[in-house]
């Protein structure tokens, strides 16, 4: 798999922009624009519309009681609840196709543009403790190497340390990434550990790492 | 409590506060329970996921961050994923696309800014939508707020997945220069 180039980017960039973009194509277009502020903001141009446009949905008025609900939700002391319908979308997500969140999220403060090329890339299933897949991360054979990680399933709200390294041995930091709405994304680079047991994981507060996945360098082209 | 700024009621949430959700709450549920139905086409659905997307802007207002966009935009994000993820459950569901774009008057209670900002912004951009040739204005409608992928869009207007791809491509083009030609030139 070989790296995008300004032109097919941008025909692929609605589609990014709409939040339909899926698997490694999204990773592949993301790494380009890792690399081309053009492009970026042309994407970002793009995903202010895309916002946009759910914003045209009516507003209607929920069923009677439906605040007094909420609102006794929220003053309820903290405790892990699950309405019915999130179950199944639990449930059912795991076979969705990746729908990233198509907004300006793709734009990460912390990466410095460097030189267009086009990288091989490598990709792998992020997967949870009981083995469902909750994501994948994209790599380039570039050094240090260009990642997107993508999370869209099973992972709970919040932020996380991204960690190389291995689940029981701990990691080297290299990021964080924050889920919101049951999805989150991240792009960055990082110098892959050498050997083919790589492992990069998502680790909560506690310590604990929530989903990892195997990777392995891909051979430099 | 309505001249509150989105982006400080945020933050009480954040910080615990109650009274600013029930407040946020208030202010959103409207335009949070109007997508979802849009989008799920079920009150009973559309009440659910209304109900949790607003439950989680309360459990993680921390991790809102202004930088990446508005208090609307992140909440509606919030609220067009769990739409589309509690649509695939339910699937098939008839959505006529150009239902979303039959907009309402801007709800009461929000900030005068707010509402002028949104006046102009999405009634612009409506115009911009309803002057696209139809079978665009639905590939662009179902990818961009019923979240189809262009594999879906093509299956449900029964078109080749090219065409799909080219509408939306297209109308989100047109959708572009339609608005950079309307900016005020001030």
């Amino acid at each position: 798999m070989n790296g995008l180039g300004c032109a097919a980017s941008r025909e692929a960039a609605p589609e990014l922009a709409l939040g339909i973009l899926d698997g490694a194509e999204r990773a592949e277009v993301l790494l380009h624009l890792a690399t081309c502020p053009r492009c970026e903001r042309y994407v970002s141009e793009l995903a202010g519309l895309a916002d946009g446009l759910s914003r045209l949905a009516p507003e209607l008025e929920p069923p009677a009681g439906f605040a007094e609900r909420i609102d006794a939700e929220i003053r309820r002391p903290r405790r892990r609840t699950r309405r019915r319908l999130v179950t199944a979308i639990a449930a059912t997500a795991a076979a969705a196709t990746i729908l990233a969140v198509a907004t300006v999220q793709i734009i990460d403060a912390g990466r410095t543009p460097t030189s267009v090329a086009a990288p091989a890339l490598h990709t792998a299933e992020m997967v949870g403790d009981n083995g469902a897949r909750v994501g994948h991360v994209a790599l380039s054979n570039t050094s240090p190497s260009s990642l997107v990680v993508n999370v869209d399933y099973a992972v709970p709200d919040g932020r996380y340390s991204l960690e190389l390294g291995q689940p029981d041995a701990g990691g080297q930091r290299i990021g964080a990434i924050t889920i919101a709405g049951g999805r989150g994304e991240w792009i960055g680079t990082a110098a892959l550990p050498r050997g083919p047991d790589a492992t990069l994981m998502l680790v909560n507060a506690h310590g604990v790492a929530v989903c990892h996945a195997a990777i392995t360098q891909p051979q430099a082209s | 409590m309505w001249s509150v700024a989105d982006d400080a009621l945020l933050a009480g949430m954040a910080a615990g506060d109650a009274d600013a959700a029930s407040a946020f709450v208030e202010r959103f549920q409207r335009r949070v329970y109007g997508l979802a139905y849009t989008i799920v086409g079920d009150a009973r659905a559309a009440e659910d996921v209304a109900q949790e997307a607003l439950l989680r802007a309360w459990r993680h207002a921390g991790v809102f961050d202004a930088r990446r966009g508005s208090v609307t935009t992140w909440l509606l994000t919030i609220t067009r994923n769990l739409s589309i993820d509690a649509l695939r459950v339910r699937r098939p569901v008839a959505i006529d696309p150009d239902r979303v774009i039959d907009l309402a008057p801007v709800a009461p209670g929000r900030g005068p800014a707010e509402i002028a900002l949104v006046r102009h912004d999405v009634g612009r951009l409506r115009e911009a939508l309803t002057g696209l040739p139809d079978e665009q204005r639905r590939a662009v409608v179902l990818a961009g707020v019923v979240g189809l992928s262009a594999r879906e869009v093509a299956e449900r207007e029964d078109i080749p997945i090219g065409t799909a791809k080219t509408r939306i491509r297209t109308a989100l083009g047109r959708l572009r220069v339609a608005m950079a030609n309307e900016e005020p030139a001030e």
